[in-house]
């Protein structure tokens, strides 16, 4: 196992680095000897991309890195209007030449200059919200959209050591998706708790979450599995998704072989409980990664559906650009395994900018005022880490 | 061969999927329909989707050029197209389905179905057909 200062050395010594959580503990992958800049033009090549077929991979033998929300909208033939961008990449991937393993308990203790703001800029306030929430609720009457998520962002002004940020997320609010990426002028902390995409030969599941409710000391996990099984427009919300996430499924697989594996099953987290389900099914051979990744990204349950014209209304209301935000991190192995989450529960720094983007779902039956609420529930792991 | 034509939808395949079982299945987006296999296809399936069937024209032009030649079978919005197309005008619902699922009781047995027999579905309806 890893000596305890190697974090320490590998965070002084300047060199960009990503870590991506595994079952147990975490993975640190460095030494990059190539990096992709994605853009509209070269996605299609990237994905085509051949590997030689060999006998023994290493464990190096692959790309990690993210696809950005706009990049996988363009991917599947949605141009977005103009927005205010910060002129972020649209992805990166990066081929690593060393990777580490590292225990589940990461000790760190940063010495890095730090300027660290504890408040923080919302795009949309409540009013705001609740005019574009009765907009979509008009749009869900006359069936354009059944479900639709509406999307906020915090901002501050940080210089933020993200080393120190991961470690104390890791500790306070650990989570199955969780990676960070610390690279020269930009990094990304995260505690997503959604696999989009896991592929290991020709077997693919994805573990669609729909449904979040707020901790407090008298719900535990139980009562919360109660809680959403008997709550009609959390059990509509829920079904919704996953009949989404079988039909983007079904795309690719065999007929026959798209199954619901676990049904409605609570995950429990630091401020929140969420109600999860896994589906799996079979590839049909010859299936190409660029498809499989047509057919699932954007990831249906942080978009709303169905897809497209929700993507559509989505893209129309919105200001800013969403970034990393509902876009995927993940890795492809060159023997052509991959595993993919979805970008949510994020901290973008980017030019000592922090921030947070945060959505929650949008349906007949919903109420403003606690959707709005729902948002910064869903912030404040990530908000919390900034006192 | 079963055509399905896919009104832009992210349950499309799921019906793609079970037909599959039965016979070879084509499905192509509304707005791209292929001629020669819509010839060549025994059945037409329209496929659920958001919207209006008013945002469908060319479906209704498909509609009343198989009419009565082939079989077609319409699926939520799918079938308030072939009710369009037949001069039914459809309208906002007061109550909205989407995501709910209700239990069937069969009342009348058929080829399909024997009577008695319970089932559950998931609805997904923000309109209906106007009656009189």
């Amino acid at each position: 196992m890893i000596r305890e200062n190697y974090l320490d050395r590998i965070n002084n010594s300047n060199k960009p680095f990503v870590i991506y959580k595994k079952t147990k503990g975490f993975d640190l992958y460095t030494d990059f000897s190539k990096k992709i800049i994605l853009n509209n033009r070269n996605i299609k090549e990237f994905l085509d991309t051949k590997f030689k077929i060999k006998k023994n991979y290493k464990n190096t033998d692959l790309l990690i890195g993210f696809f950005g929300y706009e990049l996988l909208n363009n991917l599947i033939g949605i141009k977005l209007p103009k927005q205010k961008s910060i002129n972020f990449p649209k992805g990166i991937f990066y081929k690593p030449e060393s990777k580490i393993s590292l225990k589940e308990d990461l000790v760190y203790k940063s010495n890095k200059a730090s300027k660290i703001a504890k408040n923080f800029k919302i795009n949309i306030n409540q009013s705001a919200y609740t005019k574009i929430f009765n907009k979509f609720k008009k749009k869900i009457k006359s069936g354009e959209t059944y479900q639709i998520k509406i999307c906020t962002k915090y901002k501050n002004k940080s210089k933020i050591d993200p080393l120190d940020f991961f470690c104390r997320l890791a500790k306070s609010n650990l989570a199955p998706e969780a990676f960070m990426i610390k690279d020269k002028n930009f990094s990304i902390i995260s505690c997503s708790p959604e696999n989009l995409i896991t592929k290991n030969g020709l077997n693919i599941s994805t573990k669609p979450i729909a449904g979040t409710l707020r901790k407090t000391s008298k719900i535990n996990k139980k009562k919360a599995l109660t809680f959403f099984r008997t709550n009609i427009k959390e059990t509509k919300e829920h079904n919704m998704i996953v009949d989404m996430e079988r039909n983007d499924l079904s795309r690719i697989c065999k007929p026959g072989t798209v199954k619901l594996k676990k049904e409605k099953t609570v995950e429990e987290y630091k401020d929140l409980y969420h109600y999860v389900s896994l589906i799996t099914g079979k590839l049909n051979k010859n299936i190409k990664n660029i498809e499989i990744i047509k057919a699932m990204m954007p990831g249906g349950s942080v978009i709303g559906c169905p897809k497209i014209s929700t993507l559509n209304l989505l893209n129309k209301q919105e200001k800013e650009n969403r970034n990393i935000y509902t876009g995927s991190f993940g890795y492809i192995k060159f023997n052509g395994d991959m595993k993919f989450n979805i970008i949510i529960r994020s901290i973008l720094n980017y030019k000592n900018i922090s921030e947070i983007s945060v959505a929650s779902g949008v349906v007949i039956d919903s109420n403003a005022k606690h959707e709005f609420n729902e948002n910064f529930i869903k912030a404040k792991a990530l908000i919390d880490l900034f006192k | 061969m079963i055509y399905v034509i896919d009104h832009k939808d992210s349950f499309t395949h799921n019906v793609v999927h079970q037909l599959s079982l039965f016979d070879k299945v084509e499905c192509d987006d509304f707005s791209k329909i292929n001629k020669s296999k819509l010839n060549k296809a025994s059945t037409i399936v329209f496929s659920p989707g958001p919207g209006s069937p008013k945002d469908y024209p060319l479906s209704s032009k498909i509609y009343k050029q198989f009419k009565g030649k082939k079989k077609i079978i319409g699926i939520c919005l799918g079938f308030q197209q072939i009710l369009f197309s037949e001069g039914a005008s459809i309208i906002e619902q007061n109550k909205i389905y989407h995501g709910f699922q209700s239990e069937v009781l069969v009342n009348k047995s058929s080829k399909l179905f024997i009577a008695g027999d319970k089932f559950e579905v998931g609805r997904y309806h923000s309109l209906r057909l106007r009656t009189f």
